[in-house]
């Protein structure tokens, strides 16, 4: 687990370019500039190529977080949410000799070393909750929950979930136990959602949990169209 | 042994797992969202599966024919076939309504069910809305006996103008002679509407003949509700002619349904023919044996005053003292009345012993001398003794004529035994008399010689051969 952690903190440090923090100095309000709303379900996660895959998922999306970009990185448990995250990706914008000259209100140098600040950040509030293995969760309160810090309510955010989306105790390969399960909860199921839309990151790439979701989603006539983050 | 034991219990064991509910959640994972989205055959196949309980979300009969009610309201044919059975297993109304749209889609699923269906559905009071139904469903065609009796009761109820009136009281009285049901339906329609002449006496006439009672629940509402009762009968002028045979009628309709005080008057009424009811001594004794084991105590005694003047009237004397002498020994209210009844016993024995059976004798001799029987009877009783004993002679064991003799002495006063002495001195006096009259006026006979005896009976029998 902890070469996972390191891998991940390797990858973003690889890709950072350091600058000096500083808190939400980089934020740009132009009309390029994104806000990456980044949901962590990291207790859904029990096997440990899942949570490799979840890894690596998060670090393709953190490639593509530009300079200015907002990212707040939610860490959801069986109890809730925190927001462990809320900044914009430290850089200085790209600039013509001339305008640099002019404008000295970003140091390269302090950009660099708060990039690399903030890098080791975001990989800290998206790993913190991976190793902590919960001994059960229902798989539809996790979707509620993702689906309550919105409520309803539009966003331009990217909305983007690592979830594995299997149910707790499942084996996602085996059709007989996604039958059982179906039989023993979707009747009983009283969830109201109504996302965003919303990318995945580390779903399991399972058919049966897709099929899955998919007849759920279609029951509850929720619009979820399980597409990878970084896959346009 | 032991293996072979094994391979047994294992064997059970296989059949036993063999025999289990198939495991639907394949099914039912593939039919709810269907089901969800109103497909009605998926609805009624996932009710299905919630009923049999053959998938992992167990039996739940709520959900199971929540799905099938709803798969038959989307006209599902196989959902409302499904719930006609069920509901027809339970007794529910809903079953014919089922029936009556299966029909209507053409469906002949109920046509064997209709008329059951219809019959259990009909309920105990006809009103405007359950006729009504009737009525739609004899116009589809379903004119089944109970349907077609039904719309007919609704006619005459005036319920209902599916057929004319005159038709529904000529069908229903075809039916009622054989038909205690179609009997039921025409009785209030004949007791409130019908003519003078003959309804309440067709009811009378025929009602047991079809297997009713007068004491039948149903029955009886009937009568009551049609003042078919002793008030009823009370109200009804007791010499109009126009009436003289409706008025019995209802009387004794009213007696038969358990109206002891109608029972007693029409008893009293039919004893000695009074108010247009015949003299009928065996219709009396029926009423008012009726009326005999009633908890009322008055009536019960006026039956039993009755019934001895019935007997007494009829001369029948085994059935006085029968009643007598079993509510005397049983010291019941009526034994006073009994016990002054008795001089019909004590009159009977004196001018009927000699035909009478020697235990009647005893029985009543007994219960004259035990109980607080008046002296006169007592006194009346003891004489006759000699006249028994006498007219019995030989015929009687000693130990017999001792013990009537025996009583004779407690029942008589000496004051009976001075007359009975007076009265047989005087007969002998008058027997002396006549001996000597008798002697003067014939010639004397001449004497037989000493040594010519009679022979005996069997030197006769001997001599006639």
């Amino acid at each position: 687990m902890r070469n996972l952690y390191k891998l991940l903190i390797g990858l973003i440090v690889c890709l950072a370019i350091p600058q000096i923090w500083a808190a939400d100095k980089y934020c740009l309000k132009t009309p390029q500039s994104k806000t990456y709303d980044i949901h962590i379900f990291g207790y859904t996660y029990k096997d440990m190529n899942a949570k490799k895959q979840m890894a690596r998922g998060l670090t393709d999306l953190f490639s593509g977080i530009a300079v200015g970009d907002r990212v707040r990185v939610y860490n959801h448990n069986a109890t809730g949410y925190n927001l462990t995250l809320d900044q914009c990706a430290p850089g200085c914008p790209e600039t013509t000799f001339f305008e640099n000259l002019i404008n000295t209100n970003c140091s390269t140098e302090d950009a660099k070393r708060d990039r690399k600040i903030f890098n080791q950040r975001f990989a800290e509030a998206a790993m913190s909750d991976l190793n902590r293995n919960e001994s059960s969760y229902n798989i539809f309160k996790s979707i509620q929950d993702l689906n309550d810090v919105y409520k309803g309510e539009r966003t331009n955010n990217i909305v983007a979930a690592a979830i594995s989306m299997i149910p707790d105790g499942i084996n996602p390969s085996d059709p007989n136990a996604f039958n059982k399960f179906f039989v023993t909860t979707v009747p009983n199921l009283n969830i109201a959602l109504q996302f965003p839309p919303v990318c995945t990151i580390g779903t399991s790439p399972n058919s049966e949990v897709l099929k899955f979701w998919r007849e759920v989603f279609a029951i509850k006539n929720v619009k979820f169209d399980f597409k990878p983050c970084n896959k346009d | 042994m032991k293996q072979t034991l094994f391979a047994i219990t294992l064997v059970f064991a296989l059949g036993l797992h063999a025999e289990e509910k198939p495991n639907n959640d394949a099914l039912f994972r593939e039919i709810y969202p269907k089901a969800v989205a109103g497909d009605a055959n998926a609805m009624f196949n996932l009710g299905k599966i919630y009923l049999e309980g053959s998938s992992s979300a167990g039996k739940d009969t709520n959900k199971g024919l929540n799905y099938i009610q709803k798969a038959s309201a989307a006209g599902n044919v196989a959902a409302m076939k499904y719930l006609v059975d069920a509901y027809e297993r339970s007794g529910s109304p809903g079953a014919l309504e089922l029936c009556q749209r299966l029909q209507k889609m053409g469906d002949k699923y109920c046509a064997n069910k209709m008329e059951g269906l219809v019959e259990k559905s009909i309920p105990k009071t006809a009103s405007q809305s359950s006729c009504k139904k009737l009525g739609d469903l004899y116009d589809a065609g379903n004119q089944g006996g109970a349907i077609k009796a039904e719309v007919m009761s609704c006619v005459l109820q005036g319920f209902s103008t599916t057929v004319p009136t005159e038709e529904a009281i000529n069908y229903l009285r075809s039916q009622a002679s054989s038909d205690s049901k179609a009997f039921l339906r025409l009785m209030p329609y004949l007791l409130k509407n019908g003519s003078p002449d003959w309804d309440p006496l067709f009811i009378e006439e025929n009602l047991t003949k079809v297997g009713l009672s007068f004491k039948d629940a149903q029955v009886k509402e009937i009568l009551t509700k049609n003042v078919v009762t002793f008030e009823g009968c009370r109200k009804m002028e007791r010499l109009r002619k126009d009436t003289l045979r409706q008025r019995p009628s209802i009387c004794r309709m009213a007696a038969k349904s358990g109206d002891e005080g109608a029972a007693l008057y029409v008893g009293e009424s039919y004893l000695g023919g009074k108010d247009y009811f015949p003299d009928d001594p065996y219709e009396a004794s029926t009423y008012i044996k009726d009326v005999l084991g009633s908890k009322n105590p008055n009536l019960a005694s006026e039956a039993f005053i009755l019934l001895l003047d019935l007997y007494k009237k009829e001369n029948k004397f085994n059935d006085h003292f029968k009643l007598v002498s079993k509510e005397i020994k049983r010291n019941s209210l009526n034994s006073k009345a009994a016990l002054s009844s008795f001089s019909y016993e004590a009159n009977y024995l004196q001018k009927n012993h000699p035909s009478m059976a020697l235990e009647d004798i005893q029985s009543i001799v007994d219960i004259a001398d035990v109980n607080d029987v008046s002296q006169s009877v007592k006194s009346l009783i003891g004489r006759t003794i000699d006249d028994i004993v006498k007219d019995r002679g030989r015929m009687m064991r000693l130990v017999e004529r001792d013990s009537l003799l025996d009583y004779k002495k407690r029942l008589l006063t000496q004051k009976d035994l001075e007359e009975i002495e007076a009265a047989r001195q005087a007969a002998l006096a008058k027997a002396a008399e006549t001996k000597v009259a008798t002697e003067a006026s014939q010639p004397k006979k001449q004497e037989v010689p000493v040594d010519k005896k009679d022979p005996t009976l069997i030197e006769r029998i001997f001599n006639r051969n």
